[in-house]
């Protein structure tokens, strides 16, 4: 079932029909609002006849959500989405609806999933400004790696939304890098999905090591998130439609990496080499 | 500012304006103007939007969060514990933060093209499969949410799709989006008399449904599924209309029946 959110005033005081323990079931009460179009997914059979010749079981006739007892997951929805509806949507209508006719973000943020690293607090994006892929660690593979889910966006981005310039962001405490600096390469066959991904980032690791093998496993870390930071955007000059719209002048490639022990930001910038062949970084500063 | 330095900026004001009724220094005005908007126009005004922008925003960030909730912020400099696990689409109008108001802390968020969860792969999307392991097996979160939109670039694209066998014309957006195809040939068999708008609107929540049944193809997550650890619900946000639409995926084992 679903419960259409939307909309100021609380919808009416209509009987709905609740789909619980296989059964359909008649509520009523004036906090429930209409229900909404989409259908349920029901992957257990109907009630047959069967149960009813077996018996009624006592473990059957539990609510299945015990999950939600003191946890009103709805309402908090509800309250979540209304607050936005009220302070960011409704103030700004027109920009809204200009949107819902096209986006057309200057910037293309490729950030990690982090719940702490939301480009849109850190960087202050507003809807409309950004189009944002999130993934574990941020990587970006190389073109010859095959497809993933990152370079698809970017391909969007890129050729049909015409962005102007691809931000890639990463962040101190990344999980997905300490899972890269434990990995030990004999575990191969027992990677799991996390290891397998960020064996992406093989490269950084190896240069961070060779680097800093004396500082502390903390440090390697930190070292190791600003390497691949490096690699991903290396990586994306292996795609050709980057490539050529970078030597152009039409897309301007950024690292950042943000610190989340001191609130800093350190940025820079890929820039193309005198001799056109090559890519060095250039504009780099530490804000905080 | 002081009265001092506004009385004479009135007074200069002043000048420049009865000078300007002489229609010759009007023309050298209108020139010098022309000039500057050239220069403007001319100065690299890319980078200064982008760096600039992020700067003001992370300068915002810091003032207006970081040092306003100091302790919130050193206990997430250690460690994170979200509740949520959201899929979103990677379009710059629906990022979760600002529609759910969460809070940096609070949801692990991946976004991709369409907001599209692949089946159990482990060689093909390890990405997404790292995705899901991390904030299930490691974070515990107990809630995952798969959130489509209206207007989905994706999923038009998906719907102009009219031949799945035909060659690609994209390098990797069409291997990305056919992870939805079963609900672009649901929605084309379906609704075939709606139009191709409506279509599109029914596909971009009938490709929720097919994340949501994907969702369950990983071990990890039908097994909290079965023990009730993990809720997994599907949402359509209508920037149009603005709307929310919200809904779960019931899913349970029962006890088994013995019939001997």
């Amino acid at each position: 079932m679903a419960l259409a959110l939307g909309g100021r005033a609380r919808r009416l005081v209509y009987g709905t029909l609740v789909h619980q323990n296989g059964c359909l079931h008649k509520q009523t009460g004036s906090d429930r609002f209409q229900l909404g179009e989409a259908k349920a997914i029901r992957l257990l059979p109907r009630r047959t006849n069967m149960v009813q010749e077996l018996g009624m079981r006592e473990e059957f006739m539990q609510p299945n959500r015990e999950l939600e007892t003191n946890y009103d997951f709805l309402g908090e929805m509800r309250q979540r989405f209304l607050r936005f509806k009220r302070q960011k949507y409704l103030p700004e209508i027109e920009k809204f609806q200009a949107l819902a006719i096209a986006q057309s973000p200057k910037v293309m943020v490729i950030g990690c999933a982090d719940s702490r690293v939301c480009p849109s607090y850190v960087l202050g994006f507003q809807p409309g400004e950004a189009f944002t892929i999130r993934n574990v660690a941020n990587l970006v593979t190389p073109v010859q790696n095959g497809p993933t889910e990152t370079n698809s966006a970017l391909e969007f981005a890129v050729t049909t939304l015409l962005v102007e310039n691809i931000i890639v962001m990463g962040h101190s405490n990344c999980g997905g890098i300490a899972a890269l600096m434990n990995h030990q390469s004999h575990q191969e066959q027992h990677s799991s999905l996390v290891e397998r991904w960020v064996m992406n980032g093989k490269a950084a690791k190896l240069r961070t090591q060779l680097a800093s093998s004396h500082l502390s496993f903390d440090e390697q870390c930190r070292n190791c998130e600003k390497e691949s930071i490096k690699d991903s955007v290396m990586n994306l000059i292996t795609y050709p439609w980057i490539r050529d719209r970078v030597k152009r002048g039409e897309v301007k490639i950024h690292g950042c990496y943000y610190n989340l022990s001191d609130c800093s930001l350190e940025k820079w910038r890929l820039s193309l080499d005198k001799n056109e062949n090559g890519f060095h970084i250039t504009d780099r500063e530490i804000w905080s | 500012m002081s009265t001092e330095s506004y009385e004479d900026a009135i007074k200069r004001l002043e000048e420049l304006l009865s000078l300007s009724k002489n229609a010759d220094l009007g023309n050298v005005a209108a020139a010098k103007i022309k000039k500057l908007t050239d220069e403007l126009e001319e100065l690299d005004s890319n980078k200064l939007d982008a760096v600039e922008r992020i700067k003001s925003g992370f300068i915002h960030f810091k003032t207006n969060h970081f040092e306003k909730n100091p302790t919130l912020y050193n206990v997430l400099a250690k460690s994170q514990s979200p509740k949520f696990l959201v899929f979103a689409c990677a379009d710059s109008r629906v990022c979760p933060s600002h529609i759910l108001n969460f809070q940096p802390g609070e949801a692990f968020i991946v976004r991709n093209i369409a907001n599209m969860v692949p089946p159990y792969c482990k060689t093909k999307y390890s990405n997404v499969g790292a995705a899901l392991e991390y904030p299930i097996t490691v974070l515990n979160v107990e809630n995952i949410l798969v959130i489509g939109h209206s207007c989905c670039g994706g999923i038009k694209g998906l719907m102009a799709i009219e031949d799945d066998t035909a060659p690609t014309k994209t390098d990797f957006i069409e291997n990305w989006i056919q992870i939805c195809a079963p609900a672009k040939n649901r929605i084309k068999q379906e609704c075939k008399e709606l139009s191709f708008e409506d279509q599109c609107t029914n596909c971009e929540k009938e490709a929720v449904n097919v994340s949501l049944g994907n969702l369950l193809s990983y071990p990890f997550v039908r097994e909290r599924v079965v023990k009730n650890k993990l809720a997994i619900r599907g949402a359509h946000y209508d920037f149009v209309k603005g709307t929310f639409d919200l809904w779960e995926l019931d899913f349970k084992i029962t006890p088994v029946f013995a019939l001997s």
